[in-house]
């Protein structure tokens, strides 16, 4: 019973966001590392200054919780979607809020529940009588942020149209597509203890979901400022976003030009090969997971101030991006051990 | 309403066996960890030398070269004998493929366990029955041998010490070494179920027409789900059952009912406390029979917890790592209710 | 409780097992016979009511019966009374017997005990008790051919070893490597005590093997018979009838004639087991008539009354010597002529009487053949060169008789006495003159055994030292002594067989025909005959098995060409060395600076972990080091943008880099720990 564990990262606390502070590449002594300029590609630079001040946006609502801040800025980066597991009344809601917010996108919110139908997330097609059409109304899932509380507890039918357009990155009804905002970027919530009448997630919804994390109780001190701001709700009406959509998704095109040399993809096959034969899984990480472990390492990169991956951001994404895919005989806990155990078990890259 | 049960005497102090055990664990930590040793080595050295030193003599009273030829290709299989199986155990690797996660004291586990080569593995922590695995007539190269355990007492193991030993290929000196081997998924030793607390009657029995009535369930019947271990079988849907032809349970939207808090003090000695322990997981396995939500309270290594526990076996974990002497005096278990049937 | 000891063990199931462990105690028996230790009756009654009892004790493993242990111990108590009333109510000649009491002990103990054979454990005994019969075996085996029951029985035991294990083990079953590695270890570890450990080559004192299987009783007192075939035959003196025959070296007579010539074959005569090769005696003679030597002041005298005998020391014997002792197996048909070291003093021979002649020879009553075994206890006095230089001065003369006998001469060989004087004219000892004709004779003379006959009328040594200068041992041999009875200093003339080659698995000296040979004794005051050997020097020093076997394996491989193996051989280890250090040179510059940064953690006690990103250890060195503007850190930040980046930095950066690394030291001192800021010392 440690949910604090799920997405939890290698010293979360280290490679979040102190290493944003502390990395060499801001050690004056060093010089600034210069930028890909000229090269044709995005500026890293945009996606850096972006990912900074959404860190510390957010850092203004979420208290004592650098892990889960830093996968959801991940996920935003990467352009991959966010699924948090924890226990109610920890914060996902203002976590996907504060995002929202910070990035200058409309959130849309559906909240699980047994009746939800597809046509409730996607839209549904309604007939015109004035004009004598059939007339889409897009459904809450046509927006840049989709929060989806409790995931576990919609249908699976529901579920299914739900993870299809996180794929498709658009709708079909009635055999119309309607493409969905970009960016665009799920985050699902479950709650992993109550598992009483719900609908838990195959493994190959789990897939779709860039990064899982849990978002861990704050300290005593923390929850005591949490207390007295009214858990961080008050701050969210002065939260000011610091971006556009447009500067957002090219962010993300930025995010997707950071450097990554073969060792270093190399590494990343590796581990995800090594999940498959691990002691008690059943099903080991595909090779979605892979190319999700390195967009995130990019992402985890640009937090990092660096224009290029290195395996310390491999490491630092490995449990938030496998471990939710991962199905073992014991569950989502044991899963983040398997990860942690073919991390230390795993020789790295050498240059 | 407060129940309280006090430990009781000590049963049995721990066995030659579990003794030795725990001496031969205890050399993990000083130097001798991972060395190969010899096992009881004096009978087959002294019987190698008693034999050379007779073949010697035979060699020089008859004067042959046959004679010492044979001496030589004896000797030879005598040192390969021995020393052979050193070698063997050095290369010798063991892992374990297969653990189940739960277990109780006193109760036998079997976990699968590969090896290299043919070792005999004798579990030291914790301890069980010596047994053969690796590769051999009975079983094909790497396949894992069944190794059972029975732990004397709760624990969570993320790894067993085994002692390894081989005296192939001549079998004549077994040589042994204490190694360390992790297991895939933490073992948990819950204890093992001793009697529950005597519970009152719930306050809907108190009519007394019968003492085993259907338990209420609590909560709300939200729809049915297939059956899952650990379910009571009286909350089988059976009309779902005929339905889908697979076995249906109902299921309850969150229960409303008050939970039972059961509190658990266990104390140093490890003899009571595996007993008391043993009460207290019989007794919240009762409370959950009757399909009351039960709290538990009990104290970790990092502190006092007390959470709600959904079945036996989330019981029986929290139960494998409670920690002895957390309280002072005798240790004892209370059963109160904190809710409104009072 | 029941003692561990005591609780028969679990019932063995095995039937490979019981089969190699009956197989091992069958190999051990038909060894056994093979060297004539059981008679034919015994062997196979003794094997088949082993393999009788095996099958009895697989079939009734599981539930022993009552009747059988008492009956057993009845049997075993039985089997060693014999042996006591056979070892204590015979003489040692018996133990000449074709059965040895202690093989059939031995073959018995192993009948009972494979009537109660239910476990593993009772099944290695078996195994132990096939090694004691393989034992007694062994110490009569003196050809190669008992290698086959070795082979089989190693062969056998192994199985059997290797069944124990699979059977203690529920089944293991090692893999090829194991048993092919379990197998050369077996076979190097046998092969390194067989070389370090010095051959036992003697028997010691337990008894001494003496074996004559078709002796015939030769008519007359000492006579000497040419061939142990026929023991009416006489030896021949004279020319020989036809080819000659093995071992017909027409020495051993009362004659030797050296006006004949004969081709020697190349079988072998005898095996001796002996502490040392040695010169082995068959006889001497004194007189010489210018063409043969003849054996005149013999005085045979009958001695003993049965084995072991002792042999009077001749009256011109004198000098105790050092005891040794040699065993004689023979391999074909001879003289009765017991041949030994030196002189003669204990003699094992299977029979009544022997003939002993004052000049130390010693002859057989009864034919001698295939499968004669004697022992002889000889006593050696080979006195060093220093103690024979001073011999005139001390110790008593030959006695007058034998002086003169051993200093005639048929005529006066001025010729040769004026040579031998030349050539000794300095010499000062008698010791030194016969070492000068030695190496006169050495240097101005050729050896061949094929030489023309002797011309009619000639003298032997006229014509080889004034004539050809070409002989073999007969004809140098002569001539020394000839030479030496010339300048007035006894000497005789001695044939026998120089000591053979050795073999060192047998741990036995193969004395062939053609060893047969003839060499000179002198007489020294106070050391008695001193044998010298003109024709070739002294035998070699005592080989050891392991000696041997290199000096048999040395042939071929000086043969092998050395100069193209050695520079292939150095060659491929170049190449190895260089492609290691190649693998091992880092390859860029990233490589280097980690590996230093690595080395530097090492001998600061901090090693990498394989799984530990460069930045992570880094950051543990920088603590490590309580380093807070993080050097290590730096250095892996250059290194991780060069590799992952692609910005390699400038070559001045790189530069300054590795020397930073090259003079940092983490000290890990107590004294340092308050002064974490100084502990990382950059250079410069």
């Amino acid at each position: 019973m440690e949910p604090a564990q799920i997405g939890e990262h290698p010293g979360a606390g280290r490679s979040g966001l102190e290493v944003t502070d502390e990395a060499p590449g801001t050690d004056p002594t060093q010089g600034e590392p210069s930028l890909a300029e000229g090269t044709g590609k995005p500026p890293v630079d945009t996606a850096i200054a972006l990912g900074r001040r959404l860190i510390g946006n957010l850092q203004e609502v979420m208290l004592g919780t650098p892990g889960a801040l830093t996968a959801a800025v991940i996920a935003a980066l990467s352009g991959g979607h966010l699924l948090i597991e924890d226990v109610p009344g920890v914060g996902k809601t203002v976590l996907a809020r504060a995002l929202s917010i910070s990035l200058g996108a409309e959130l849309s919110r559906i909240q699980g529940h047994p009746d939800l139908l597809p046509s409730d997330v996607t839209g549904v097609s309604v007939y015109a009588p004035d004009s004598g059409t059939w007339e889409f109304r897009p459904g809450p899932v046509f927006a840049h942020v989709v929060l989806v509380d409790e995931l576990n507890r919609t249908p699976p039918r529901t579920q299914a149209a739900l993870l299809e357009t996180m794929e498709e990155q658009q709708v079909s009804v009635d055999g119309e597509s309607f493409p969905l905002l970009r960016p665009h970027m799920v985050i699902a919530t479950q709650n992993p203890l109550s598992q009483l009448g719900t609908y838990p997630l195959v493994e190959s919804q789990l897939d779709r979901f860039a990064l899982a994390t849990a978002i861990g109780y704050p300290d005593a001190a923390t929850e005591a400022r949490l207390v007295l701001r009214q858990g961080g709700r008050f701050a969210l009406g002065e939260l000011q976003p610091v971006c556009t959509t447009g500067e957002w998704l090219r962010a993300q095109e930025a995010t997707q030009a950071v450097t990554v040399s073969p060792g270093i993809a190399e590494y990343a096959v590796t581990l995800c090969r090594a999940s498959r034969s691990a002691p008690g899984v059943r099903l080991g990480a595909s090779p979605r997971a892979a190319i999700w472990v390195i967009r995130s390492a990019q992402a985890h990169a640009v937090l990092a101030g660096r224009p290029y991956v290195t395996p310390d951001d491999v490491k630092a994404v490995a449990i938030a991006c496998l471990a939710h895919r991962l199905l073992t005989e014991e569950g989502v806990e044991h899963s983040v051990t398997v990860v942690r155990r073919i991390l230390e078990t795993t020789p790295g890259p050498r240059p | 309403m407060t129940l309280t049960a006090g430990p009781l005497p000590p049963v049995s102090p721990p066995t030659a066996r579990e003794r030795r055990a725990a001496r031969r664990v205890g050399m993990l930590g000083n130097r001798r960890k991972g060395r190969v040793h010899p096992l009881r080595a004096v009978l087959p050295v002294a019987g190698a030398l008693l034999i050379m030193v007779a073949w010697g003599t035979v060699a020089r009273n008859s004067g042959s070269g046959w004679v010492q030829a044979l001496g030589a290709a004896l000797a030879g299989v005598l040192l390969t004998g021995m020393v052979w199986p050193a070698l063997a155990l050095r290369r010798a690797r063991v892992h374990c493929t297969g653990c189940p996660t739960d277990g109780s004291a006193g109760l036998p586990v079997e976990i699968m366990v590969g090896a290299s080569a043919r070792v005999r593995v004798e579990p030291l922590e914790p301890s069980g029955p010596e047994t053969f695995v690796g590769p051999g007539n009975r079983s094909q190269r790497g396949e894992a041998g069944i190794v059972t355990l029975v732990p004397g007492g709760r624990g969570i193991h993320p790894s067993i010490v085994v002692e390894l030993a081989t005296a192939a290929p001549f079998g004549l000196l077994w040589w042994a070494r204490t190694v360390r081997v992790p297991l895939p998924t933490d073992l948990h030793i819950g204890p093992r179920p001793g009697t529950a607390l005597a519970l009152p009657p719930r306050h809907d029995e108190r009519a007394g027409e019968s003492s085993r009535r259907i338990p209420t369930v609590v909560g709300e019947p939200r729809g049915v789900r297939p059956y899952r271990p650990g379910d009571s079988r009286r909350w089988v849907h059976w009309p779902a059952t005929a339905h889908s032809g697979e076995l249906m349970v109902r299921e309850m939207e969150g229960p409303t009912a008050e939970p039972i808090l059961v509190n658990v003090i266990l104390p140093s000695s490890p003899v009571v406390a595996e007993q008391l322990a043993g009460r207290a997981y019989a007794t919240v396995q009762e409370l959950l029979d009757r399909g009351s939500p039960v709290l538990l309270g009990t104290v970790e290594v990092n502190g006092p917890c007390l959470a709600r526990v959904a079945d036996r076996r989330a019981a029986s974990r929290r139960l494998a790592r409670a920690v002895n002497g957390s309280g002072p005096g005798p240790g004892e278990i209370t059963v109160e209710t904190t809710g409104p049937d009072r | 409780m029941v003692k561990r000891a005591n609780r028969p063990g679990a019932p063995e199931h095995s039937i490979p097992l019981r089969v190699a462990s009956a197989a091992a105690v069958l190999t051990g028996i038909a060894a056994t016979r093979a060297e004539g230790e059981l008679s034919t009756l015994v062997a196979i009654l003794t094997g088949g009511l082993v393999a009788v009892g095996m099958v009895f004790s697989y079939l009734t493993r599981e539930r022993p019966q009552g009747w059988v242990k008492p009956t057993l111990a009845i049997a075993v108590v039985v089997a060693f009374s014999w042996f006591f009333y056979r070892i204590t109510s015979h003489t040692v000649t018996d133990i000449s017997a074709v059965e040895s009491p202690l093989a059939v002990l031995f073959a018995w103990i192993q009948v009972t005990h494979a009537f109660d054979v239910p476990a593993r454990r009772d099944l290695s005994f078996s195994l132990a008790g096939s090694a004691s019969l393989m034992a007694v075996a062994a110490a009569q085996a003196v050809d190669l051919a008992f290698g086959i029951y070795v082979l089989a029985w190693l062969v056998f035991g192994l199985w059997g070893l290797m069944g124990m294990w699979r059977s203690a083990s529920e089944g293991g079953r090692p893999g090829l490597p194991g048993v092919v590695g379990s197998l050369a270890a077996v076979a190097a570890v046998a092969l390194v005590v067989v070389a370090v450990l010095p051959a036992p080559h003697v028997a010691q004192n337990i008894s001494f093997p003496s074996a004559s299987p078709g002796d015939v009783a030769i008519p007359g007192q000492g006579t000497i018979t040419g061939d142990g075939k026929n023991p009416n035959e006489p030896a021949k003196a004279g020319a020989p009838g036809g080819p000659t025959q093995v071992g017909g070296f027409l020495g051993f007579s009362k004659h030797l004639d050296t006006a004949l010539r004969a081709s020697l074959g190349n079988q072998v005569i005898m095996r001796v087991r002996g502490s040392s090769s040695s010169y082995w005696i068959g006889e001497t003679f004194d007189q010489w008539d210018g063409t043969s030597w003849i054996s005149t002041g013999r005085n045979l005298q009958q001695v003993g009354t049965g084995s072991p005998f002792g042999i009077p020391e001749p009256n011109d014997q004198n000098s105790p010597g050092t005891p040794t002792l040699q065993t004689f197996y023979l391999a074909t048909y001879g003289p009765n002529l017991i041949f030994h070291a030196a002189n003669a003093r204990v003699v094992w021979f299977p029979a009544g009487h022997l003939f002993v002649g004052s000049d130390g020879t010693v002859l057989s009553p009864v034919t001698m053949g295939p499968g004669t075994i004697y022992t002889v206890q000889s006593s050696v006095n080979q006195a060093s060169p220093a103690l024979l230089r001073g011999s005139s001065l001390l110790g008593d003369r030959l006695p007058s008789g034998a002086l003169k006998l051993n200093t005639q001469l048929p005529q006066s060989y001025t010729r040769v006495a004026n040579l031998a004087r030349a050539i000794t004219d300095t010499q000062p000892t008698t010791y030194d003159k016969v070492e000068a004709l030695i190496s006169w004779i050495g240097s101005n003379t050729h050896y061949s055994t094929n030489i023309p006959p002797l011309p009619k009328g000639a003298d032997t040594v006229d014509n080889f030292l004034f004539g050809s200068r070409i002989g073999f041992c007969e004809q140098i041999s002569t001539t020394l002594a000839v030479m030496l009875r010339s300048l007035g200093i006894p000497a005789r003339e001695a044939v026998g067989y120089v000591g053979g080659s050795y073999n060192p698995i047998t741990d036995l000296w193969e004395v062939r025909a053609n060893d047969a040979h003839a060499w000179v004794q002198v007489w020294f005051p106070g050391f008695g005959w001193q044998s010298f050997d003109p024709t070739a020097a002294v035998p070699g020093a005592d080989p050891t098995p392991g000696t041997a076997l290199l000096r048999d394996a040395g042939g071929p491989l000086s043969r092998l060409p050395v100069v193209p193996i050695g520079v292939t051989l150095a060659v491929v280890t170049l190449l190895v060395v260089v492609r290691r250090w190649w693998q091992r040179r880092p390859g860029s510059w990233e490589e280097e600076l980690t590996g230093r940064i690595e080395r530097v953690g090492i001998r600061a006690g901090r090693r990498r972990r394989p799984d530990e990103t460069l930045t992570e250890y880094a950051g543990a060195l920088d603590t490590l080091a309580g380093d807070r503007s993080g050097t290590f850190r730096s250095l892996a930040w250059m290194v991780e943008e060069s590799a992952y980046g692609g910005r390699p930095p400038s070559a001045e950066s790189r530069r300054r880099a590795l020397e930073t690394v090259r003079s940092v030291r983490i000290d890990r001192g107590p004294a340092q720990a308050d002064q974490p800021a100084q502990a990382v010392q950059p250079g410069r």
